[in-house]
């Protein structure tokens, strides 16, 4: 390539134009014009095959905080990575292909690979209070294989793997989608508005990936699902869709041992609880010092299965009158966040007699295995297992929501109002003990009622709304051009239809995190941009917030009054194909503490992610 | 006595309710004897460089394949009977936009290269009909930025104020819609490195000139469908964008849906209108600043200056459907062997913002084509009144389809030295026009939502 030196307006634009030439030159050599486009000579025919790989690099900016090490449950991501460590060095690829006929017929496919070298290495030692086991033992700075596989890698899956087509039913155009997909309805914004959406559940999300791996495109983070999607444009003012799924997934949270650990014993990769001090330990050699429920078989549906249950059916309607959009909404959803069972297979507080007379095995003094199931005197000695815990996911939740899509003073507004029936709410354990032990834990079950499917936990009928708005802002001294977006969240529990004795709102519950009648949480994104900084090169400030600012909601990750997180930082889109970001990113919330200092109970998630703060520094581009 | 009653005449249409007194029967008369049914001068001029109007380019040029989406240069053998560089410009300064004399100045690889002049304009005979009606009808309205009572064509062939001048390139003829070809935008920044900005499928549509549709159109009918699938660069595969633009941007705001890949869901986009830059143009272009002007005009004051002979790009087959982008878009400016100048009568129209009104460019002057009424070039000044940037318009006579083609654009911008072009078909298959248009639900954003891929 030729580039001309223009006329030397400055010493200094020279020198900068110099710079950039040189840097131009190889990027620009390094990358042409478009993705492999494989040329069939049928103009019929299109395949397509793009690949967008990423870099990220990030280290820990912010210390411990003792009060969360001092948690068992919480503490073993942060041990992972001690202060200033690297946290992620991670290379994530997507690959994508579509084969399309006429515009009208074919199929796509995309596939995602990972591997991250910071977790080779962690700084974990801590084993009395390390979660993850290994032949039953507890294992500080290890891996769970699950998490290994997700965190760690390398690895991969395929997301879309699905087929469509689009024609003519008469005079009405109807577009089918059959196999794995993600369509999205609503109209949330933000991530924290999709949870309080109509769309709540519709797919499952990747937080592991949106927490940690800042610039992941959604096409990422909604995790496409099995299942057949129908829309037909019946006017030119209605459109009508149905879908229906056979596939099932739960979300995928930062699994246990990762960076970002939501809680240690959580979910597929988390290993165990910790329950309480092992009052063996001492008196039986290598007993661990710390009892721990260890993580059974989830009550869920099967991945695959005809009679799920999940569909949805809507209808948007754009009259002319209203110069907008409303939609309408019906869904029967299976939940993507668990509640948890917990099955203790000891009790402290037993007398030998009755003991016995509930069908247990006394150990001595009050000590009781009261569900051989959950732990046997060999398992208790051995293992300090204390008993068994497992994940349920609610299902048959119906919702039925409206949303409204409009042009307001120039900005694109949303709205939506959502009702939800059998919804999953925020409850402690359910235990699940000897039915004579019933009575004895307000809101447990017996051994014998475990449901097959469902959960036993907190039901009930919640309301949520959200206003979102999105606007592009004409250049000003400050900068260029800036994008705004900002999502007001609301919602309301209407009343609990099962197990109110575990439900966090109710009259007894008086944790840091008990909930409120009403939540309101706000979260703004405003990014400035400054084009051609340097020749070639666009610089973009991307600034993120999102926080609960009232109430704690009802359901699960659903906000809590102020925890939040954060981000801000600089980033360079270079000739419109290669973008790098340097951000910190933090985490806020309260906890309450116990009278050691130790963190008791985090208020939301990102309570106690709250000194996880990191700078990332990341890589992007398709070709 | 002559004299009041012409004083009284002019006093009436002043304080009239803003609309201003439209063409008279004889005058309307003028079309299609002393001037073309579009309103040009039928003559050519004193010198002979712009021949009479003949009734445009009739025939299509040998080795053009009927079908094909490519269009063979009708000019193709001739020769630049003129050719300026910057020394030359200020002897030509007259005849020379603004722009184009910045760039002959600044760049000595800068090269104007004048070509015998053809008048190749010709629109069907139910748009010329419409556009006599129009003559004496058309009426604008709310101080010039709204119309009333305008046929499917062109509004005021005979223009008296500036706001008539430019409805007539907001509502120009320029076929009935593109079928979905595929086209690429390209930046070239200030080092001379040329990034591709974009590529898409181009499914435009000018709905109001289907010939099935008669009558009046009216404020909030949509002038303009604009359905764009992403292809290109790679990170945009599979976004798309629909864009609908209403006959009186004021009455009905334009109204945008992006298409959000991943979630295969539209979402409302706000307004992309004024001078919010164009992400897709590096900085260097407002939205208002696509294909030279559109949307809405009430931030200025529009005043007709005149008419005059002027070196504009015309008949631009060679830089629409040239096949390799690299080849045009050299550092600093157009490759000026690929683009074609002619001299031509144009109407000069500024605009002056209006002092409550906001936007970056104080002033804007256009070169409106006296044929095809297309603006062909434009020169934008900052707040200070210097020189900012400037438009022009490369227009090629579809003749397979009876309609003047000006959808390829390129803005350069003085401060940053980066330009933008627009609308290159050349590269892939050409350009390609729909014979009638699709049912009405495809524009609308269910069917984007519906038809996505990714």
């Amino acid at each position: 390539m030729r580039y001309s030196r223009k006329s030397a307006n400055g010493i200094h634009a020279f020198r900068r134009r110099a710079a950039a030439l040189a840097i131009g030159s190889l990027l620009a050599s390094a990358g042409t014009a478009g993705a492999f486009e494989i040329d069939t000579g049928n103009p019929d025919l299109s395949l397509r095959w793009d690949n967008t790989i990423r870099y990220n690099l990030g280290y820990r900016a912010q210390s411990q905080d003792p009060a969360i090490l001092g948690n068992p449950n919480f503490d073993d991501g942060d041990r992972n990575f001690s202060n200033g460590s690297i946290v992620t060095n991670r290379i994530d690829l997507l690959s994508e292909f579509d084969f399309v006929y006429q515009r009208r017929f074919g199929f796509r496919t995309s596939y995602a690979a990972w591997g991250d070298a910071a977790y080779s290495h962690l700084d974990n030692t801590n084993t009395a209070t390390a979660n993850t086991l290994v032949d039953g033992l507890p294992v500080a700075g290890t891996l769970s294989r699950y998490t290994k596989r997700y965190s760690k890698g390398p690895s991969g899956e395929w997301l879309d793997a699905f087929a469509f087509a689009n024609f003519d039913a008469g005079d009405v155009p109807v577009n089918v989608k059959a196999g794995q997909h993600t369509v999205f309805w609503g109209d949330s914004l933000l991530l924290g508005g999709a949870v309080h959406s109509v769309s709540y559940a519709q797919n499952a999300l990747d937080l592991q990936k949106g927490f940690t791996t800042p610039g992941s495109e959604a096409k990422e983070l909604f995790r496409p699902r099995g299942g057949i999607t129908l829309q037909a444009q019946p006017t030119r003012e209605l459109s009508v869709a149905a879908q229906w799924f056979y596939n099932w997934q739960a979300v995928r949270i930062p699994e246990s041992g990762s960076y970002l650990t939501i809680n240690d014993g959580l979910n597929f990769g988390g290993n165990s609880a910790i329950v309480a001090a092992n009052p063996l330990f001492g008196t039986v050699p290598g007993t661990p010092a710390l009892l721990r429920a260890w993580n059974m078989q989830s009550i869920a549906p099967s991945r695959y299965s005809a009679s799920l249950g999940d569909f949805g059916l809507s209808a948007r309607w754009s009259p002319a009158w209203l110069d907008g959009t409303l939609g309408f909404y019906g869904r029967n959803t299976t939940d993507i966040l668990p509640q948890v069972l917990l099955t203790p297979g000891l009790a402290t507080t037993l007398p030998a007699t009755t003991c016995t007379a509930i069908g247990g095995v006394p150990l001595g003094g009050t000590n009781c295995i009261i569900n051989q199931n959950a732990t046997t005197p060999a398992d208790l000695a051995k293992y300090g297992k204390f008993g068994t815990y497992q994940t349920a996911y609610g299902d048959n939740i119906h919702i039925f929501g409206v949303t409204l899509a409009k042009e307001i003073a120039g900005a694109s507004v949303a709205a939506e109002l959502s009702y939800r029936q059998n919804m999953p709410l925020q409850s402690a354990n359910v235990l699940v003990v000897p039915a004579p032990l019933v009575g004895a834990f307000p809101g447990s079950i017996a051994t014998t009622s475990v449901p097959s499917s469902g959960t036993p936990g907190a039901l009930g009928d919640t309301v949520h709304g959200l206003v979102n708005v999105i606007q592009v802002l004409p250049r000003t001294a400050l900068f260029d051009t800036a994008t705004v977006q900002g999502e007001l969240t609301w919602m309301q529990w209407a009343k609990v239809t099962q197990n109110e004795a575990v439900f966090k709102g109710n009259s007894t519950y008086a944790g840091i995190d008990r909930v409120s009648k009403n939540y309101v949480g706000l979260a703004v994104n405003f990014t400035p941009t400054w084009f051609q900084v340097w020749p070639g090169v666009d610089l973009l400030a991307p600034m993120t917030w999102s926080q609960g600012v009232s109430g704690n909601a009802a359901v699960q990750l659903g906000g809590n009054k102020n925890a939040g997180n954060w981000s801000a930082g600089v980033a360079a889109d270079i000739y419109q194909k290669y973008r790098a970001q340097l951000s910190y990113n933090g985490y806020f919330g309260n906890y309450s503490t116990t009278p050691t200092g130790a963190m008791n109970v985090a208020n939301g998630t990102f309570a106690a992610l709250s000194d996880r703060g990191w700078v990332s520094l990341t890589f992007k581009t398709t070709f | 006595m002559f004299y009041r009653t012409l004083l009284a005449a002019s006093f009436a249409a002043v304080f009239s309710s803003g609309a201003w007194a439209a063409v008279s029967a004889e005058e309307a008369k003028q079309l299609g004897t002393t001037l073309t049914p579009t309103g040009a001068e039928k003559a050519g001029n004193k010198e002979g460089t712009i021949p009479a109007y003949t009734g445009g380019l009739t025939t299509m040029p040998a080795g053009y394949q009927k079908g094909s989406g490519v269009r063979t240069d009708p000019f193709a053998d001739e020769k630049p009977r003129l050719t300026i560089t910057g020394k030359d410009a200020a002897a030509q300064a007259d005849k020379l936009t603004e722009g184009t004399k910045e760039l002959l100045k600044r760049y000595p690889t800068m090269r104007v290269d004048v070509y015998p002049t053809h008048r190749t304009v010709a629109v069907p005979q139910r748009v010329l009909d419409n556009t006599a009606k129009n003559a004496v009808g058309a009426k604008t309205v709310d101080g010039g930025v709204a119309l009333e009572n305008v046929l499917p064509g062109y509004p005021f062939p005979i223009p008296k104020t500036g706001s008539e001048a430019i409805w007539n390139h907001l509502l120009r003829y320029s076929g009935l819609g593109y079928d979905g070809s595929r086209y690429q935008n390209w930046n070239v920044d200030a080092a001379g490195v040329a990034t591709l900005a974009v590529e898409a499928d181009a499914f435009w549509a000018w709905p109001i000139y289907d010939p099935k549709r008669t009558g009046v159109i009216s404020a909030t009918e949509p002038y303009w469908y604009n359905k764009l699938l992403y292809v290109g660069p790679a990170r945009r595969n599979g976004e798309a964008l629909l864009l609908v633009d209403a006959v009186n941007p004021l009455k009905q705001p334009r109204k945008a849906w992006q298409y959000l890949p991943g979630q295969r869901r539209v979402k409302l986009a706000p307004d992309l209108a004024y001078d919010t830059p164009n992400p897709g143009a590096a900085g260097a272009a407002t939205y208002d600043d696509v294909s030279v002007l559109n949307g809405a005009i009430d931030r200025f004051e529009w005043k007709l200056v005149g008419k005059k002979e002027m070196y504009v790009p015309y008949s631009s087959y060679r830089l629409t459907y040239h096949k390799t982008a690299a080849d045009i878009t050299k550092p600093n400016h157009l490759n000026p062997d690929l683009v074609r100048w002619e001299l031509h009568r144009v109407w000069v129209v500024e605009a002056t913002l209006k002092p409550e009104k906001r936007h970056i460019y104080s002033k804007r002057v256009f070169f409106l084509d006296e044929d095809s009424w297309t603006a062909l070039a434009s020169d934008q000044y900052d707040a200070r009144g210097q020189l900012y940037r400037s438009s022009f318009a490369f227009q090629s006579y579809s003749y397979d389809v009876q309609a003047p083609f000006g959808d390829t654009f390129a803005i350069y911008d003085f401060s940053s030295g980066v330009y933008n072009i627009s609308g290159l078909f050349g590269p892939h298959n050409g350009l390609k026009y729909m014979a009638e248009l699709p049912r009405d639900s495809a524009w609308s954003p269910e069917a984007l939502a519906g038809a996505g891929l990714r």
